[in-house]
C-alpha cells in the first residue's frame, strides 16, 4: 500500500455577504433583507425556502451587514439549540437584530415558542429587528402557540426560489473563487450534471474536493474530479 | 558623479545587497546596482522587479549624481583590492572610471532612468521591533512555506499584526507553522500580508540575532524592513490566506510530554531507514512508552522505543518524518508537548512552557 | 513615443472606453495578419494604461519615470512574453514565471500588463499552465495575447479572452501611410504584402523588391537544367528569414491564379508576363502540390530548427523535377 498523507484541513475565511449572494429571480427578496438591516425601527421579516434556497446565507449577510453598521446581531440556528434550554434567548433583546434559522426546529416545543414570543415582544420594545427563517411560512409550521404564529406573520413573509442551473454554475464559480480553488468551467459542469441538485450537497462536495486536490497536490481537472468521486 | 571611498567601506554594502542581483539576466540594467549621491553619502539599490535591497553609505561628495554600474564586476573589482585601499569613482557620460593607487577600470553605465525603483509605500502601518524577535518569527516558521503550490498564496509567509502582536504563518497543506510576539504594533484591526518565498528567504539573510530595532512598514503592495544598515522591500502576493485558526486541533485526549532533543535524536535515526521518497514512520503509544518504527522497500527496518509521559489509551499513527523533524528542530525550549486524537487527525506540536510557537502536522495513513 | 497607426483608431478607442467603464477584460487577444501592427498597438495600450501622465487623448507621455521604464524594458508591471532567442516556441517554463510574477502585487499600484505574441506559439504544456492565470487572474491583471493564427490556439484559451481584430487597412490609408515613409512603389508593395502596410514597409527597405527579380530567375534556369538545385539550395540557405522561400510560395500562389484565369488577383502583378510564360509549363496539379511543399516546408522551418539546406535541396528538386515529368 502506497502510503498517503492527510491534508490539513484548510479553508479561506468564507464569508456570507449580500454582494456574493447569487439573486437570480430572489432580488426582491434580497432588497427587502437588505432594507430590514439599514432600517433603525423594529420590524419583521420572515423568509421561506427549501434547503438550499440560501436562507442561511442572507441571515448570515445580514447580520454581516449590521455589524459592519456598527450595531450588534446575533445569528441563531434553532436546529443546533432546540435540544437545549430555551433560557439562552433570556437577554437577547438587546440585539439591533436577531436572525433566527430553521425556525421549524422548535415548533411544537411549548417551552420554546413561549420563550420565543417573549423574546419577540422584548425585541419589540427595544425597537430591534427580526429576521426568521424556516422551511415553510409561520401558519404551516405547526406552531402550537397561535400568538407566536400571528407575530411571526406580523411583518411581510418572502419565499426564495431555489437556483436553476445557471445560477449554480455561478454559485460554485463564487464558492471555489472563495477558497481560492479553481473550478475550470468544464468541471463545474460536470459536477452539476453528475452529483445531486441540491446545493449543500454540491457545496459539501466541492469541500470534499478541494480536500482532495489539497492532499494530491492537483488541479481539479474533470477525470481528477472523476477520480475523486469514484474512490 | 565623483566620490572617493575605502574599500572596506563599499565592500560591505554591495556585498548585503549583491544577494538579489541575478547572474542572468535578460535585462542588462537589472545586473546593474543604482548608485545616487544624498547629502550624507552614498544609496546603492539592487533589485530583481520583486525585492529591492537599498544600503546608505555615510561619505563625502566631490561631485553628485546617479547612475547605474554592472554589479557583479563592481563588487569584483571592490574584493580584488588591497585591504584599505582607496578607490576613486568618477561617471562621465556612459562611462565610469575607478582608480586605485595603479589601478584603473572604465566601466559602462546605463542611465538610472532605467532602474525601477520602488516608491514610498502608500497607505502604510509602521512599528518598531527588535529584529531578533523579527528573526525568529521567520526561522520558526519559513520551512512551512509551500514551494510553487497552485495555491499560490501558500507559497509565501504571512504575517499578521493585531493590537497584541505579531504573527508568522506558514503552511504548504499537510503541516503549519505558527510563531507570535507580543509588540506594540499600534493597529487596531487586524492586518494580513502574504511575503512570497523569494523575499522571506532575502529577508531572513539580512536580519541579525541582536535587539537592535527594524522598522517595518506595511502597505497595500509592499512591504518594508528597515535595518540600521540595509532597507529590504518586497512585493506582497495578491491573496488570501487560508484560516488557519481552523485547522488548530482543539482538545486532543492523548497527550505526551517529553525532551525534545532526545525525541528528536530518535526519529532522525529511525528516519535513516524510513521510505526515501514518502518518508512515514509509525508511532506507537502505549502508557509512558514511544515506540518508532521505519522501513523501506529494501525491507530494510529501523526501530526504536523511548520512555516518555504518556497516561493515555494505545495509539498508531503514521506521519512524514520530516515534518515532525522540522518542528522539533524549530521549536524553542528543551520539552516538547505533543497532543494527538486519533489516527486521521492533526497532531499538535508546542512548548510546554513558553506557548509562542505552535507546529501542526497532519498524519499520514501507511 | 508609441503612435498606434490610423488605421487603428477605432480598436484603440474601444478598449480605453472599456477602461474607463471599468469593463475591460482580463485577457484580450488581439487578432489580425501579419504586417498590420498589431504588437505596436499591444505596447501602446499597455503604456497608455502604465503612463503616470497620459495626454488628453490617452497616449502614453513619453517623459514619466514609468514612461522611461518602459522604454527601457523594466517596467515591473509591463512584462513581454516571447519565444527565447533562436527558439520557435514559447515553453512552460516562461509561462510559470509570469504566472508567478502575475500573483504578485503590482509595482506601481495600477494593472500588472503581460504581452504574448507570437501566441499562437506557445506549446501545448505552455498554454494550459496560463489557462489558470487567465481563468482566475488576480485583481488588475491584463493579459494580452497576440497571433495572426488564432486558430492554432485552443478554444478553451480563446473564449477566456475578449477578442479584438485588427483587419489589413484600405488600399487607401495602406498607401497613404507607405508615402509618408519615403516609399516609392507603394501600391505594388503594399499588393505583395496582402495589405499589410508594415510588412510592406519591410519588404521596401530590405531590398526585396529587387531580389525577387533575381529568385525568379534563378528558378527559371533551374528548370530548363542551367542550375543545379544543389548549388542553388546553398546560395538561398544563407538568407537567414528564408525570403526565396516565401517568394516561392508568393510566385506560385499566382501561378495557379493566372492557370485558372484570375489575372487581376495576382499579387506580383510586376511579374505577370514571366509567371506566365513558366505557369504553362506545369500543370496545375504540379503546381498546387508544390505550393503545399513550399507551405509544409515553411511551417517545419518556423516551428523547429531544421536544417535549411537540406530543406531548400529538396523543395528545389522537386521544383525541377516537376516540370521534367510533364516533358518526359
Amino acid at each position: 500500500m502506497i502510503p498517503t498523507q492527510l491534508p490539513l484541513g484548510l479553508r479561506l475565511p468564507a464569508a456570507s455577504r449580500f454582494d456574493n449572494f447569487v439573486a437570480g429571480p430572489n432580488r426582491e427578496t434580497v432588497t427587502a433583507i437588505e432594507q430590514l438591516t439599514l432600517d433603525r425601527t423594529a420590524s419583521v421579516l420572515f423568509i421561506t425556502g427549501a434547503a438550499g434556497s440560501g436562507k442561511t446565507h442572507l441571515l448570515q449577510a445580514a447580520c454581516r451587514a449590521v455589524e459592519t453598521g456598527g450595531e450588534a446581531a446575533v445569528y441563531l440556528p434553532l436546529t443546533t439549540f432546540s435540544t437545549m434550554n430555551p433560557g439562552i434567548l433570556e437577554g437577547l433583546e438587546h440585539y439591533a437584530l436577531i436572525a433566527l434559522d430553521d425556525v421549524q426546529a422548535i415548533a411544537g416545543q411549548v417551552d420554546w415558542e413561549e420563550a420565543l414570543f417573549h423574546l419577540y415582544n422584548r425585541l419589540r420594545e427595544a425597537q430591534g429587528r427580526l429576521l426568521a427563517a424556516a422551511a415553510a411560512p409561520p401558519d404551516q409550521l405547526n406552531i402550537e402557540l397561535p400568538d407566536l404564529r400571528s407575530r411571526l406573520g406580523w411583518g411581510a413573509v418572502y419565499a426564495l426560489q431555489l437556483p436553476d442551473d445557471a445560477m449554480r454554475l455561478q454559485i460554485l464559480a463564487l464558492r471555489a473563487q472563495a477558497c481560492g480553488l479553481e473550478l475550470p468551467d468544464e468541471t463545474a459542469r460536470y459536477l452539476l450534471r453528475r452529483c445531486p441538485r441540491d446545493l449543500p450537497a454540491l457545496i459539501a462536495l466541492l469541500e470534499r474536493l478541494d480536500h482532495a486536490a489539497l492532499a494530491a497536490q492537483r488541479r481539479l481537472t474533470v477525470p481528477f474530479v472523476k477520480a475523486v468521486l469514484e474512490s | 558623479m565623483k566620490f572617493k571611498i575605502q574599500r572596506e567601506a563599499f565592500l560591505k554594502p554591495l556585498q548585503q545587497i549583491i544577494g538579489v542581483v541575478e547572474r542572468r539576466q535578460t535585462l542588462p540594467v537589472l545586473g546593474n546596482i543604482l548608485v545616487q549621491t544624498t547629502d550624507q553619502g552614498l544609496t546603492l539599490t539592487a533589485t530583481d522587479l520583486e525585492v529591492e535591497l537599498v544600503a546608505q553609505v555615510g561619505l563625502e561628495i566631490s561631485a553628485g549624481g546617479e547612475t547605474t554600474l554592472p554589479a557583479r564586476k563592481l563588487l569584483d573589482i571592490c574584493r580584488t583590492l588591497p585591504e584599505e585601499a582607496w578607490l576613486e569613482v568618477q561617471v562621465d557620460q556612459e562611462r565610469a572610471t575607478l582608480r586605485s593607487g595603479k589601478s584603473r577600470f572604465t566601466l559602462a553605465t546605463l542611465p538610472a532612468s532605467d532602474f525601477p525603483v520602488i516608491d514610498e509605500l502608500k497607505s502604510v502601518q509602521a512599528f518598531k521591533f527588535p529584529q531578533r524577535d523579527l528573526k525568529e518569527l521567520i526561522e520558526r516558521t519559513h520551512f512551512s512555506m509551500a514551494q510553487q503550490d497552485v495555491r499560490y498564496y501558500l507559497n509565501g509567509l504571512m504575517l499578521e499584526l493585531d493590537k497584541k502582536g505579531i504573527r508568522s504563518v506558514a503552511t504548504d497543506g499537510h503541516r503549519l507553522a505558527m510563531c507570535e510576539m507580543a509588540a506594540k504594533t499600534g493597529v487596531s484591526d487586524s492586518q494580513q500580508v502574504i511575503v512570497p518565498r523569494k523575499g522571506v528567504q532575502e529577508l531572513l539573510r539580512l536580519l541579525e540575532g541582536d535587539e537592535t530595532e527594524v522598522e517595518i512598514q506595511l502597505g497595500s503592495n509592499h512591504i518594508r524592513v528597515s535595518t540600521p544598515n540595509i532597507r529590504f522591500t518586497s512585493k506582497l502576493i495578491d491573496g488570501r490566506f487560508p484560516d488557519y485558526n481552523r485547522v488548530m486541533p482543539k482538545g486532543g485526549d492523548k497527550q505526551i510530554q517529553t525532551d525534545r532533543g532526545f525525541l528528536r535524536q530518535a526519529l532522525a535515526r529511525t528516519s535513516i531507514l524510513s521510505n526515501e521518497k514518502y518518508r512515514g514512520i509509525r508511532l506507537s503509544l502505549d502508557k509512558n512508552i514511544l515506540k518508532i518504527q521505519a522501513h523501506n522497500p529494501e525491507q530494510e527496518e529501523a526501530e526504536e522505543e523511548l520512555e516518555i509521559q504518556y497516561n493515555g489509551d494505545t495509539l498508531e499513527i503514521g506521519f512524514n518524518v520530516t515534518y515532525l523533524l522540522d518542528a522539533l528542530g524549530a521549536l524553542p525550549g528543551d520539552d516538547v508537548r505533543i497532543l494527538l486524537s486519533d489516527a486521521n487527525s492533526s497532531c499538535l506540536i508546542e512548548n510546554g512552557g513558553r506557548g509562542h510557537c505552535k507546529y501542526v502536522v497532519m498524519p499520514m495513513r501507511l | 513615443m508609441n503612435p498606434i497607426y490610423p488605421w487603428q483608431a477605432e480598436q484603440w478607442a474601444q478598449l480605453h472606453s472599456r477602461v474607463d467603464a471599468g469593463r475591460l477584460a482580463h485577457g484580450l487577444l488581439l487578432t489580425g495578419p501579419a504586417g498590420v501592427g498589431k504588437r505596436d498597438f499591444a505596447n501602446a495600450f499597455a503604456r497608455s494604461v502604465l503612463c503616470r501622465q497620459p495626454t488628453v487623448d490617452q497616449k502614453a507621455c513619453g517623459r514619466c519615470e514609468a514612461c522611461l521604464l518602459m522604454q527601457a524594458g523594466t517596467h515591473p508591471d509591463l512584462l513581454n512574453l516571447n519565444p527565447p532567442e533562436d527558439k520557435t516556441q514559447i515553453v512552460i517554463d516562461q509561462v510559470r514565471e509570469l504566472c508567478r510574477s502575475l500573483v504578485m502585487k503590482s509595482h506601481a499600484g495600477g494593472y500588472k500588463i503581460a504581452i504574448i505574441v507570437p501566441a499562437d506559439q506557445m506549446n501545448s504544456a505552455a498554454a494550459n499552465s496560463l489557462l489558470k492565470t487567465l481563468e482566475e487572474p488576480t485583481d488588475n491583471t491584463l493579459l494580452i495575447l497576440v497571433t495572426e493564427r488564432p486558430a492554432r490556439l485552443s478554444a478553451t484559451i480563446r473564449s477566456r479572452c475578449q477578442q479584438l481584430r485588427f483587419p489589413s487597412p484600405s488600399t487607401e490609408q495602406g498607401s497613404d501611410w507607405l508615402s509618408q515613409h519615403d516609399v516609392s512603389d507603394a501600391a505594388l508593395l503594399l499588393r505583395l504584402a496582402d495589405g499589410a502596410p508594415l510588412l510592406a514597409l519591410c519588404l521596401a527597405q530590405e531590398d526585396t523588391l529587387t531580389r525577387r527579380h533575381d529568385w525568379l530567375n534563378e528558378l527559371m534556369k533551374l528548370r530548363s537544367g542551367q542550375l543545379d538545385p544543389v548549388r542553388l539550395a546553398t546560395e538561398w540557405s544563407s538568407d537567414a528569414l528564408m525570403r526565396p522561400l516565401y517568394w516561392m510560395g508568393s510566385y506560385l500562389m499566382d501561378m495557379i491564379r493566372l492557370t485558372s484565369g484570375q489575372v487581376e488577383s495576382i499579387n506580383n502583378i510586376d511579374l505577370n508576363d514571366r509567371l506566365q510564360v513558366i505557369a504553362d509549363l506545369y500543370s496545375p496539379q504540379e503546381l498546387h502540390y508544390l505550393l503545399d511543399h513550399v507551405w509544409q516546408n515553411m511551417r517545419q522551418a518556423q516551428q523547429s530548427s531544421v536544417n535549411r539546406q537540406l530543406l531548400l535541396e529538396e523543395i528545389l528538386i522537386e521544383w525541377s523535377r516537376a516540370g521534367l515529368r510533364r516533358r518526359a
